[in-house]
């Protein structure tokens, strides 16, 4: 039987090889990467996250205790990442919203996303993107936090309660809230094809 | 209008969801049904795809974080066991390696994260002050040097827009 790529990579990665930090990358940067566009609505500073994230596994990989599952220990110090650039945003001043449109009334994530040879998918790809975005920054910071840590990170609900430090029931009951609240704000938004 | 669902209803379904508790009640089944299909139902709508050249970037990143690291940890191995005098001569050796021009006499601040991490090479802060110290003085040479690559996901960016997301968002 083939050995947990990721406990594999973790070990390696342990051990200072360059390796397992590549393989820890191809494994898990995909889902890192999605929770930090959807967590920030930006990809630039997704891709920043996702960087600053490799940069301090470089320095805590050594402490992780192998006894406990790695993912969500990884994704409790993105979601601390997350926080931390929210924050700064938020000190920073009001930022235009991702889902408000730009000058040309175009929404302006999406101004630098052009480019399908359909037109119209692109459009309705677009308006759905949007529409996703929309409804996630709708959503409270814990709740939008527990739905991606979910799906991104595929934690229990036991691991989210523990790193967000909150009861059990209180995780699942925003899950379930947030689930309600996207679903009712996408409807009329739904996938086409 | 928000459905009511008392406590011991929710931790018996994130219990169930988690795989913890094989037959809760039926309100609490109930949920979890309806948790589980939300999440399906969302897991198609979050998907993004990244492109396998951001991820290149990133590892290209890591790696001369790794190279710093492990630099760091030689050195001031070596500036240990060497003592004080021998200090001086293994950065000017290590300088010499790097390639680098030779850099002005450390500050204050430089000799204090080397005398810091002389006295317990095994902190971890210590050892990121001298990192730091180390950068100092012999110049940022561990950074990736764009290569080809980076030029042509330049040039891509230029003309696509966004080439490390695909899928919806596109």
């Amino acid at each position: 039987m083939d050995p947990d790529p990721i406990q594999t990579a973790v070990r390696s990665a342990r051990a200072g090889q360059p390796e397992g930090y590549r393989a820890l990358l191809e494994v898990l940067g995909p889902r890192l990467m999605g929770y930090f566009y959807r967590a920030t609505g930006d990809r630039h500073e997704a891709e920043d996250l996702l960087g600053e994230l490799m940069l301090r596994l470089v320095r805590t990989l050594p402490k992780y205790d192998e006894r406990g599952r790695f993912e969500p220990w990884l994704f409790r110090i993105a979601a601390n990442l997350v926080r931390d650039r929210l924050r700064r945003r938020r000190s920073a001043g009001p930022r235009l919203s991702l889902s408000v449109g730009g000058e040309d009334g175009e929404p302006l994530a999406d101004e630098i996303c052009d480019g399908g040879p359909d037109v119209a998918d692109t459009l309705v790809a677009r308006e759905e993107g949007q529409a996703l975005r929309a409804a996630l920054e709708t959503l409270d910071e814990p709740t939008r936090q527990t739905l991606l840590l979910r799906h991104f990170g595929q934690m229990s609900f036991a691991e989210i309660a523990q790193t967000m430090g909150c009861p059990l029931g209180t995780a699942l009951a925003r899950a379930h809230r947030g689930l309600r609240a996207l679903r009712s704000r996408l409807a009329g938004h739904e996938p086409t094809g | 209008m928000e459905p009511q669902i008392d406590n011991k209803t929710l931790d018996a379904a994130a219990r169930r969801l988690d795989g913890q508790a094989p037959a809760p009640d039926a309100p609490a089944e109930a949920l979890a049904r309806e948790v589980t299909e939300h999440e399906a139902w969302l897991a198609e709508r979050l998907a993004v795809t990244v492109a396998p050249e951001l991820l290149d970037r990133v590892a290209r990143q890591t790696q001369a974080a790794l190279a710093r690291r492990r630099r760091a940890r030689w050195v001031g191995r070596a500036l240990a066991g060497a003592g004080a005098l021998a200090a001086g001569v293994v950065l000017a050796v290590t300088l010499l390696h790097s390639g680098t021009p030779p850099a002005p006499a450390p500050a204050l601040s430089t000799q204090e994260a080397v005398e810091a991490f002389l006295a317990d090479p095994g902190s971890d802060k210590d050892l990121e002050a001298f990192e730091a110290a180390l950068d100092e003085l012999a110049g940022d040479f561990s950074q990736p040097i764009p290569d080809s690559l980076d030029f042509r996901l330049d040039a891509l960016e230029g003309d696509r827009g966004n080439p490390w997301l695909t899928g919806e968002d596109l």
